[in-house]
């Protein structure tokens, strides 16, 4: 039961990645067709774009870990006993942990910050910007949390694998 | 401190952790165990590098790539490249490098280009009696083209680093890029001169003109991708990032309505792999951004500066010293990593002995290409290998005379900058 909760999430996560790329494409694209074909620039194209794809980054990242896709060497630690393989991945998990709950922390304390600031462009409050890296670090604590449990008898269905072309 | 922050983000890659938490977490650790520092500066410089108009480019090239290989575009390139260059001895090597340049048109990453060019190619090549291993260094040695003739992920993250303008990188891009499609092809002439590989004498066929322009017609959307980026560029019409917009529109024109390959329902799963694979890299730049700083913050990058005016004098020594640096780094560690780690460093050293930047950074871009194809740590070397299914000593045995190549362009762009910086400087002023 609580296995299928988590699978929705993950779900929603990935749908919602698509609309926001699909998103500040649009708007990049819209962008280049009233610089060239109106001849009438954007103010606020350039900004939406951006913020849209730190948004997306968060949100992608913890999408990424769970599939197993960040880059890394494996070769040596492929040839390690079984029990030191096990040790790293417990340390890696735990490091993404460490990390997803600083991000999401300090980033906090500077959306306090940010309150009262908009941005040029787009007239957004910055604090909204900064919700991405609050959100995408808790979706991330979450994911690491999930894996963590799996090294203490809990089991989840592996993630589809990234199907390549 | 600096010593002991270099010392754990080694251990931790050595160990497999991935590259963008090893940054990530040594970065954070460093900062939060510099006195004087808060904590909140973390993501704060890992926002601040993101926050970046070109860097827009990235996801853009990105999700072209996916679209325009959803397509099925890499077939058809192969067989193009075979009815051009098939009929000369090992036409099926020549074919490779053809295609792998073709493909480098269309997408901006050589693990990208070796996979796609090498899932197709090399059984063609082992059905033809070549030596997998051989197949394996030649497609993983072509697929760093990809990077290196424009659009290229590689020259945006430098671009966006070290804030020199992405078009103008992808222009310089251009004649290394052939250059060292032509130094390939003259190893695989040379191999097919020694007794020892009969198979690389056998041709296949003879070239008649009606074949090709039967195949041109099968590939001229890849065949434009290219010439609407970079003609786009050169024109001054588009920025890098406009141009990966312009890209992506035209790879769904093309798979939508030409090869009429592309679904609507398959859209939310190429969209939300391209998302994936921005945020890789992405995530590391961002990382890299907070990482970068606090080593700025500790003057590593004078440090190392001062080092290195300490042993060359000259600009042609210190960009010799330089790219020996990053490729005995490369040779061990991860690309990708080092060259985010080395770009600030670049770019100190740039500027005080005026090296020009285009020319430097095709530079930093090809020394990262050669390093994913110098073993012990190649990612293209894998990638090959594991197409090829041969053994890892196998490819290795193979990859010298082809990493003589790319050295060779190297060492010609360090004396000749004209090579990287004149169409640059020619078309953007």
């Amino acid at each position: 039961m609580t296995v299928r909760w988590f699978q929705s999430i993950d779900r929603a996560v990935e749908f919602v990645l698509f609309l926001m790329f699909l998103a500040f494409t649009l708007v990049g694209g819209l962008q280049v067709f009233n610089r060239f074909v109106l001849g009438l620039p954007l103010s606020w194209s350039e900004e939406f774009q951006k913020f849209g794809h730190i948004w997306m980054v968060m949100l992608a990242i913890p999408v990424a870990y769970r599939r197993g896709a960040h880059l890394g060497m494996d070769m040596l630690l492929r040839l390690l006993p079984a029990t030191l393989q096990r040790a790293v991945g417990l340390l890696t998990e735990l490091l993404w942990l460490f990390l997803a709950l600083a991000i999401g922390r300090y980033t906090l304390v500077i959306m306090q910050v940010a309150r009262s600031q908009e941005s040029p462009g787009l007239g957004l409050p910055m604090h909204w910007v900064y919700a991405g890296m609050v959100i995408g670090s808790a979706y991330l604590a979450f994911v690491a949390l999930r894996r963590l449990a799996t090294y203490f008898g809990w089991s989840e269905p592996p993630p589809d694998p990234l199907e390549s072309t | 401190m600096l010593v002991g922050l270099f010392i754990l983000l080694l251990l931790l890659i050595t160990l497999g952790v991935p590259v963008l938490l090893v940054m990530g977490s040594v970065g954070l650790a460093g900062i939060l165990a510099t006195p004087g520092l808060v904590p909140a500066l973390f993501p704060q410089k890992m926002f601040a590098m993101l926050d970046n108009f070109s860097l827009l480019a990235l996801p853009y090239f990105i999700l072209a790539g996916e679209l325009i290989s959803a397509g099925g575009i890499s077939k058809r390139l192969v067989e193009f490249a075979e009815t051009v260059v098939g009929h000369w001895r090992a036409g099926l090597g020549h074919a490779s490098v053809v295609s792998s340049m073709v493909f480098a048109g269309v997408s901006g990453s050589s693990v990208a280009d070796t996979s796609a060019i090498g899932s197709i190619l090399v059984p063609a090549m082992k059905g033809r009696d070549y030596k997998p291993g051989f197949a394996a260094a030649l497609v993983a040695c072509a697929g760093t083209i990809g990077a290196i003739i424009p659009p290229s992920m590689t020259m945006i993250v430098y671009g966006s680093m070290a804030n020199v303008s992405i078009g103008g990188l992808f222009l310089g891009g251009i004649v290394p890029g052939v250059l060292i499609g032509i130094g390939l092809m003259t190893v695989i002439y040379l191999y097919s001169l020694s007794p020892a590989h009969p198979e690389l004498r056998r041709t296949s066929g003879s070239f008649a003109l009606a074949r090709v322009m039967r195949a041109t017609l099968n590939v001229w959307p890849a065949l434009l991708a290219p010439i609407i980026v970079v003609g786009g560029i050169l024109s001054g019409a588009f920025t890098a990032t406009e141009a990966g917009v312009v890209a992506c529109f035209y790879g769904f024109f093309v798979g939508f309505f030409v090869y009429r390959i592309l679904k609507l329902r398959d859209l939310p799963r190429i969209f939300i792999r391209a998302a994936v694979t921005t945020a890789m890299v992405s995530g590391i730049i961002g990382v890299a951004g907070a990482f970068g700083w606090l080593l700025a913050y500790l003057n590593f990058n004078d440090i190392v500066l001062s080092a290195i005016t300490h042993v060359a004098g000259t600009k042609t020594a210190v960009m010799t010293l330089l790219m020996a640096i990053m490729l005995l780094l490369t040779m061990f560690v991860d690309s990708m990593a080092i060259l985010i780690i080395m770009i600030p460093v670049a770019v100190v050293i740039g500027r005080s002995f005026a090296i020009d930047e285009f020319q430097l950074g095709l530079l930093m871009v090809m020394a990262t290409q050669i390093g994913s194809t110098t073993p012990p740590v190649a990612v293209l070397l894998f990638v090959a290998t594991s197409i090829a299914g041969c053994t890892y000593s196998e490819t290795i045995r193979y990859c010298w005379g082809f990493i003589i190549a790319e050295v060779t362009v190297l060492v010609l762009v360090i004396l000749w900058a004209d090579l990287a910086a004149w169409i640059p400087h020619h078309y953007l002023g």
